[in-house]
């Protein structure tokens, strides 16, 4: 069986030596052959240069008549065997193909027979360059000051994927934010072409494309955005407001832009600092074509916020935010209306327009008792009073209430 | 007990009628409820159903890369699995496991008939066959515990034992053959019931196959029992004992040590695996281990129920079994009950070892409430028409008697109808999944290239993995879990980590910290418990499926290598693995047919055999010297001092059996029936009179909050008084209206009551609510008050604070990002990326305290796009050798916007449990810690901050405002930050996230601590704050800090820090304290 397998395999490759022989097939002609002697007389030759993708002849003469004569050709990790048998005259021929011979660079062939190894060398050429040619830029946001960079690379290839060869000139184009275009030549070096281009100092959108011969790449764009923001300043939206612990006032800051004018993009973060009666505090909002809006919830207590701002460390002179007084007097009742309940009744409490202050403004419940226990909660007034039942055992207990920074207490015996 | 001569009588007939209606009620019973769907439901169907996914997609592969990142599959016997996967060639996997199961029960059935009549007649071994099929011990395994290769390798063992009895008693080969090829059949679908098996169902039935002989004269013996034994008489009865038993013995060594081959070669490979990969993970507590009195719950699961009925015949099974030849079979049931009854007695631990903490007690049980079987069956032979049914007619009459033994058979029937309805009651898995919307989703956009991770899915995680070639990081076999973060943990699986205390949260927590060391870019949620962590540890959700499930995603993951580890056993390994298992399966069919056909031999391979028994039996030299040698000695009994006499041990028994019964008055007989009429009455209404007693005050408010919990708001509502509770309608939407840690994302952990001080109608009760989230546990203690109305203790309801923001309608502009999606019209990837955003990180420190390594310093997003932040430290020693690395993970805010700042904390972490002395409690505690354990004689030298982001167009709002903030200090000298934070947008914010940082008189950050508010902030409303100010006391370490983040590449500067917010005391040791409010849901 074996012996069987070996001759079938041998009368294939004889075969396909055969058929390889007939020249039926179209090659290239050598332009130039160059020849190289072998030791004695073996001389293998190639075309010297030639496009990818198309047969490659291969002549060696000096062969002993009728005898295999082995050729190898290499280019970088790749090898190609042929084996072929010269005719009466020494003369054998072969050819590469592809997919061998799609791949630019240089190629070596050896012809090796009766221990006689001459080599000759073919350049394998890139074709034109085919659509789409690729182009890369990055970073693809920028930062429109005149000092930042991108970088923009061109890969040209023709249509089996080989780079263009070092020198292809191809034309780069960007239009810039500012509408002006800027067209650049540059040439392929080490299998591609690039170009370091600078930010102008207009945000916006860079476009670019290259062209190589024929090939267009498709257009590919950055972004070149504001740099840090210069000092910006605060503004106070509508008139004064009561202390009434609810209304808000809002604070506005002018458009945040550059140092070239840009305004920075929205979504950019900004903190306000507060600092009132009641505390300090931090509240961020984010810019909307520049601009970032605070609301500021008034005070309980009669009195100034003062607001300033911070954005990519730049930030706003302060602004004093006023809320005026809004009640004098809290009247308060605490009656106990069972062995474990308190009922509280806050009001009516009348504002500084002699109505009763707003539904919704925030009372705070204290509620204490000998032990030093206390607990506080939130509530509302509805109609300018606020009541609440609260469980409590039946020791003597201190109720206190809050409203808008006027207090006041009762005491509620067993 | 033990038939003499087994007889083909009307009996014997009858016993085969009740097998074939024990197989019919096993196929429409059990299969009926199967293909109803009843595995969906229990713990370990999907598992088995994923091991067979893995054999029908590569049925010679050992190696599983879909679960623990990778396990091996020779971990657990194939045969179940094997069958299920060649079924699944015509049926779908899911019915194929329904088809195996069903054969299996069949099979079991069938076994259970052939064992009984070791040691009972045909009726009473055709009734067990009925009752295991009615057993609630089955009922349960099957459709809750939907276990597959127990039931399997059971009917198997079962079936192996009259062969195995056969041939020890009568040395029949075919019968030795076929026994072990059952055995091997039972070690291909599960080891452990071989090699328990061997013990509790073997063991007995050799001994049983022993003592017949030993009882059983040889041919040409004097018969009868010596009168006296003596000194004249001792050697010969014995010589005549040792000679009936000598060939037996060999016989049952013989077969013992073929088993013990079966059962290595037949899993060879697990074996092998076994020793070069010993299971060293610390155990996993099973509540089978528990006390049963302790743990209610556990002894109604693990024990009530699997007994059932049957418990009340364990006392008829020892007197009937003690005291007959049936003794070994009682000795193992007895030993069985023993240890099925877990920690409840330390006997079970103590017999058991180290073995203890690694079995599941509740299969001992199970394989008792098999093994008292026989006696079960005899037991209700008699009842259906034997001794105890005469007694009991005689005792209550006809009518009573039958009614009474109807009873017992409805209650039967029905506990075993519960038992397999179980799940249905108490739901052990969470409600069906749809997995379509998740495979959809792995397999769309290449999601499969990471790893993903379910919560809240119960055992239907595995179906989902079943059903796609992604792999998670869990799994849910946890024998092969391979990552430390697991088999250090009692950790069962991440996917239920709640229920596994600081462990489970623990080992999550790690997983979500760090997920690109397991490329885990996807969680699906099916709890909310668990959004909190997510959210908190930088995860962004997705949204929801069409199937409910919440999809996560954590940005900035790198996808699996493109080639996994595969850990393949060897081919040849492999090849065994492949095929050995269902061999003995097929060859174990094969024998019972043979058998069944009455062990029919062709004439010439009879011939054969015979010859070589011959040869065998000729060549046996050294065994006729002794039996020769024995016999000379038994020949000196003297025939004159033996008399006939059967082997009665127990006379009591018998003198009960043989006294006369008279049949009592009818006047008796009717208060017999009266009295038994009312014990069953009183039986039945004990629970219902129990379930109606009013509950106390303290009682009805714990109720009341459980309820709340358990979002059973209808239940809660009538609960309250009735006089003062609002309409149902306002107290839902009060009860709604915080979406809040602790209301939305929390499990009640204990709720208790105490009542104060009574007074008329009226009580006042301290409750004690201790809540569990996933991030922090919460202690809540109110006074509530409660009014005694018509009978029972009702609410009154507590005060809800209703504060409405002052505005009726309320707008506020935002910004919106949106990252176009992949592109699919080209080919190229490059206009699809975006530039990583530029960050700087201000400043870092490395530090320590208690031992525990801390990075904390702060980074700003100095880019013109929003950020997915990843802040990363790692600890190198003086070569450069990394020796650690860990996340920011909970202590930063993750996403930034440009120009944002985010104070971090990277907290080294050591495994969960691997450190010395670190034994993972099974209390939660959520800020427990383990801390890093740095390798011997090694120091850090240097610690590398890294900062890296990309673009994302997820974005929790920045709406928080901290308003009001100041420093207050108590009595005691403790300091707190008070303030209010407000919600100044227009959508709720679930979790708000305070982040509180320490500097020093630099402005650089020296700790970052943090906290979550336990209410949500509704739209335009406020949350005052009272926050204790705890900085840890931490210690400056001498590693050089060096800083990461590409800033000088891009020449990104650092903003100038903004003015301190509160300025701290001189003697806290820092110069001010920062508050940053973000949002976490």
């Amino acid at each position: 069986m074996k012996h069987v397998r070996r001759l079938i395999f041998g009368a294939v490759v004889a075969a396909a030596a055969l058929l390889s022989m007939r020249g039926d097939v179209p090659v290239t002609s050598p332009s130039e052959d160059v020849k190289i002697a072998a030791p004695s007389h073996l001389e293998v030759s190639a075309p010297t240069s030639q496009p990818v993708g198309r047969d490659a002849l291969i002549l060696v003469r000096g062969a002993i008549p009728d005898m295999t004569v082995d050729i190898v050709a290499t280019q970088g990790s790749r090898i190609a065997r042929l084996q072929v048998t010269a005719d009466r005259d020494g003369l054998a021929q072969a050819t590469l193909r592809p997919p061998f011979t799609d791949r630019a660079g240089l190629v070596t062939v050896i012809a090796v027979q009766a221990g006689q190894k001459p080599q000759a060398t073919m350049s394998l050429e890139a074709g034109q360059a085919v659509d789409p040619g690729t182009l890369v830029v990055g970073g693809r946001s920028i930062v429109a000051d005149g000092a930042d960079h991108a970088m923009a690379v061109a890969l040209p290839q023709d249509v089996l994927g080989n780079p263009m060869p070092d020198g292809t000139e191809i034309d780069l184009s960007l239009r810039r934010p500012d509408g002006t275009t800027q067209k650049e030549l540059i040439r392929m070096s080490g299998l591609l072409g690039w170009l370091r281009f600078k930010a102008i100092t207009v945000a916006g959108r860079t476009a670019s494309a290259a062209i190589t011969g024929n090939s267009n790449s498709p257009e590919t764009d950055i972004r070149e955005t504001a740099g840090d923001p210069v000092p910006f300043t605060l503004s106070i939206i509508g008139p004064e407001a009561p202390a009434d612990g609810k209304l808000l006032r809002f604070v506005r800051t002018s458009p945040l832009t550059d140092a070239f004018g840009n305004v920075l993009p929205d979504g950019t973060s900004v903190m306000f600092t507060l600092e009132s009666p009641d505390g300090r505090g931090r509240a961020w909002s984010l810019t909307i074509k520049g601009i970032a809006e605070l609301s500021i919830p008034a005070s309980e207590q009669p009195g100034r916020t003062t607001v300033s701002a911070w954005s990519h460390g730049t930030s706003s002179p302060s602004v004093d935010v006023s809320f005026m007084p809004d009640v004098t007097k809290v009247p308060l009742v605490a009656t106990r209306v069972g062995p474990w309940s308190i009922k509280v009744s806050v009001g009516p409490i009348i504002g500084t327009l002699g109505g009763y202050l707003a539904d919704g403004t925030p009372i705070t419940l204290s509620f204490g008792d000998g032990t030093n226990q206390s607990w506080t909660s939130q509530g509302s007034l509805a109609d300018g009073v606020f009541e609440q039942t609260v469980t409590a055992d039946d020791d003597v207990h201190t109720v206190s209430v809050s409203v808008l920074g006027v207090s006041r207490s009762v005491e509620v015996s067993p | 007990m033990v038939p003499e001569v087994p007889r083909r009588t009307k009996r014997g007939d009858r016993g085969i009628i009740l097998l074939g209606i024990a197989i019919i009620g096993a196929l429409v019973y059990h299969g009926g409820l199967l293909l109803a769907g009843s595995y969906q439901r229990t713990y370990d169907a999907w598992v088995h159903i994923f091991f067979a996914d893995h054999y029908r997609r590569d049925w010679f592969s050992s190696w599983e890369p879909r679960w623990y990142t990778g396990f091996t599959t020779v971990s657990y016997p194939p045969g179940t699995h094997q069958l299920v996967a060649l079924a699944s060639s015509f049926l779908s996997l899911p019915t194929a496991f329904v088809v195996v199961q069903t054969v299996a029960l069949v099979i079991l059935t069938i076994g259970v008939f052939r064992f009984s009549l070791i040691w009972v007649d045909r009726e009473a071994a055709g009734w067990a066959a009925i009752l295991l099929v009615t057993s609630t011990s089955i009922a349960e395994t099957v459709h809750v515990f939907g276990q597959l290769p127990t039931t399997f390798s059971l009917g198997f063992l079962l079936n192996s034992l009259p062969f195995a009895h056969r041939w020890v008693k009568d040395g029949h080969v075919p019968s030795g053959l076929v026994g072990l090829a059952c055995a091997a059949a039972c070690t291909a679908g599960h080891h452990v019931t071989t090699l328990f098996g061997s013990v509790f169902f073997l063991g007995p039935v050799l001994v049983h196959a022993l003592m017949e002989r030993l009882r059983t004269p040889l041919p040409g013996e004097e018969i009868g029992r010596a009168v006296a034994v003596d000194r004249t008489n001792f050697s010969a009865l014995a010589a005549r004992r040792i000679r009936r038993i000598l060939r037996p013995t060999a016989r049952a060594a013989i077969y013992g040590v073929c088993v013990i081959v079966a059962l290595v070669v037949v899993v060879l490979a697990y074996w092998l695996w076994s020793r070069s990969d010993p299971i060293t993970q610390v155990s996993i507590p099973h509540a089978s281990r528990d006390s049963f009195l302790t743990n209610t719950n556990a002894g109604l699961v693990f024990w009530l129920i699997p007994w059932g009925l049957a418990i009340f015949a364990l006392p008829y099974a020892i007197v009937r079994g003690l005291f007959s030849a049936s003794w070994p079979l009682v000795t193992s049931l007895l030993l069985l009950t023993l240890l099925g009854t877990g920690g409840t007695t330390p006997i079970p631990k103590l017999l058991l070892g180290g073995a203890y903490n690694i079995l599941t007690l509740d299969r001992f049980t199970f394989w008792a409430t098999v093994i008292i079987l026989p006696f079960t069956g005899k037991l209700a032979a008699s009842l259906a028409g034997g001794r105890s049914r005469r007694w009991l007619t005689a005792q209550v009459g006809p009518i009573l008697s039958k009614a009474l033994v109807i009873f017992l058979g409805v209650a039967a029937l029905a506990a075993s109808l519960f038992a397999a309805n179980l799940t249905h009651y108490r739901a052990f898995q969470p409600t069906k999944i749809d997995a379509g919307p998740i495979v959809s989703f792995i397999e769309k956009d290449e999601h499969w290239r990471w790893r993903y991770l379910t919560l809240g899915f119960g055992d239907q995680m595995a179906w989902i993995s079943a059903q796609t070639t992604a792999s998670t990081v869990d799994g849910n076999y946890h024998s092969a879990r391979r990552l430390p973060e697991l088999t250090s943990t009692r950790v069962e699986r991440l996917e239920g980590a709640k229920y596994s205390g600081v462990s489970g949260l623990g080992s999550l927590q790690q997983f979500l910290s760090v997920p690109e060391r397991y490329h885990l870019k996807y969680v699906f949620s099916n709890d909310k418990f668990y959004d909190p962590l997510l959210g908190a540890a930088g995860w962004t959700s997705l949204g929801v499926l069409e199937n409910g499930i919440y999809v996560w995603e954590r940005a900035d993951v790198t996808p699996l290598p493109p080639a996994l580890v595969d850990r393949n056993i060897p081919k040849w390994q492999r090849i065994l693995w492949g095929t050995l298992p269902l061999t003995s399966i097929a060859l174990a069919v094969m024998g019972m047919v043979w058998a069944l056909a009455g062990f029919r031999i062709p004439r010439r391979l009879t011939t054969f055999i015979a010859g070589r028994s011959r040869r065998v039996a000729s060549n046996a030299g050294p065994w006729q010297f002794v039996d020769r040698k024995m016999e000379r000695i038994a020949a000196k009994v003297d025939p004159n001092g033996l008399v006939p006499r059967a082997w009665k041990v127990n006379r009591f028994v018998n003198a009960l059996k043989s006294r006369p019964w008279p049949r009592p008055t009818l006047r008796r007989r009717r208060w017999q029936g009266i009295a038994a009429v009312f014990v069953l009455l009183t039986i039945a209404l004990v629970p219902v009179l129990l379930a109606t007693k009013p509950d106390g005050a303290d009682t009805v408010v714990a109720d009341y909050f459980i309820a709340l919990d358990l979002r059973k708001f209808a239940e809660a509502y009538q609960m309250l008084d009735p006089a003062s509770r609002e309409t149902y309608d306002m107290f839902r939407k009060d009860q709604l209206a915080d979406g809040g840690l602790v209301a939305s994302y929390s499990k009640l952990n204990t709720a208790q009551a105490v009542i104060r001080s009574v007074t008329g109608n009226r009580a006042l009760v301290r409750i004690s609510l201790q809540y569990l989230t996933s991030l922090l546990d919460y202690d809540t203690v109110a006074d509530i008050e409660a009014v005694h109305v018509k009978g029972v203790w009702r609410i009154i309801p507590p005060y809800i604070n209703k504060v409405q923001p002052s505005d009726k309608i309320t707008t506020r502009t935002g910004v919106d990002w949106l990252i176009a999606p992949r592109s699919n019209t080209s080919s190229r990837d490059a206009p699809d990326i975006l530039d990583r955003p530029r960050l700087r990180i201000r400043n870092a420190r490395a530090v320590t305290s208690n031992g525990q390594w801390h990075v904390v310093g702060e980074v700003t997003n100095v880019d013109v796009d929003p950020a997915d932040v990843t802040v990363t430290a790692q600890l190198r020693d003086a070569k450069g050798d990394l020796l650690a690395g860990y996340n920011a993970s909970f202590v930063m805010g993750h996403t930034l916007f440009p120009g944002d700042t985010t104070p971090f904390r990277v907290d080294f972490e050591g495994v969960m449990g691997s450190g010395a002395g670190t034994e993972p409690s099974t209390e939660f505690n959520p800020l427990a810690a383990t801390p890093l354990s740095l390798p011997p004689a090694t120091s850090v030298a240097t610690v590398d901050v890294y900062a890296k982001a990309v673009v994302t167009d997820h974005h929790f709002s920045r709406s928080l405002q901290a308003i009001g903030l100041h420093l207050v200090i108590d009595g005691d000298g403790h300091r707190f930050v008070d303030g209010e934070i407000r919600n100044d947008g227009v959508n709720l914010v679930a979790i708000p996230h305070l982040l509180l940082t320490y500097r020093d008189a630099n402005g650089a950050a020296i700790w970052v601590d943090h906290t979550y508010l336990r209410s949500s902030i509704a739209p335009q409303r406020s949350l005052s704050i009272h926050i204790p100010i705890e900085p840890v006391q931490t210690s400056e370490t001498s590693a050089v800090v060096r800083l990461w983040d590409m800033s000088d590449i891009t020449g990104a500067r650092i903003p100038a820090d903004p003015p301190p917010l509160l300025i701290m005391p001189a003697d806290s040791g820092f110069a001010s304290l920062d508050v940053t409010a973000v949002s976490l849901l």
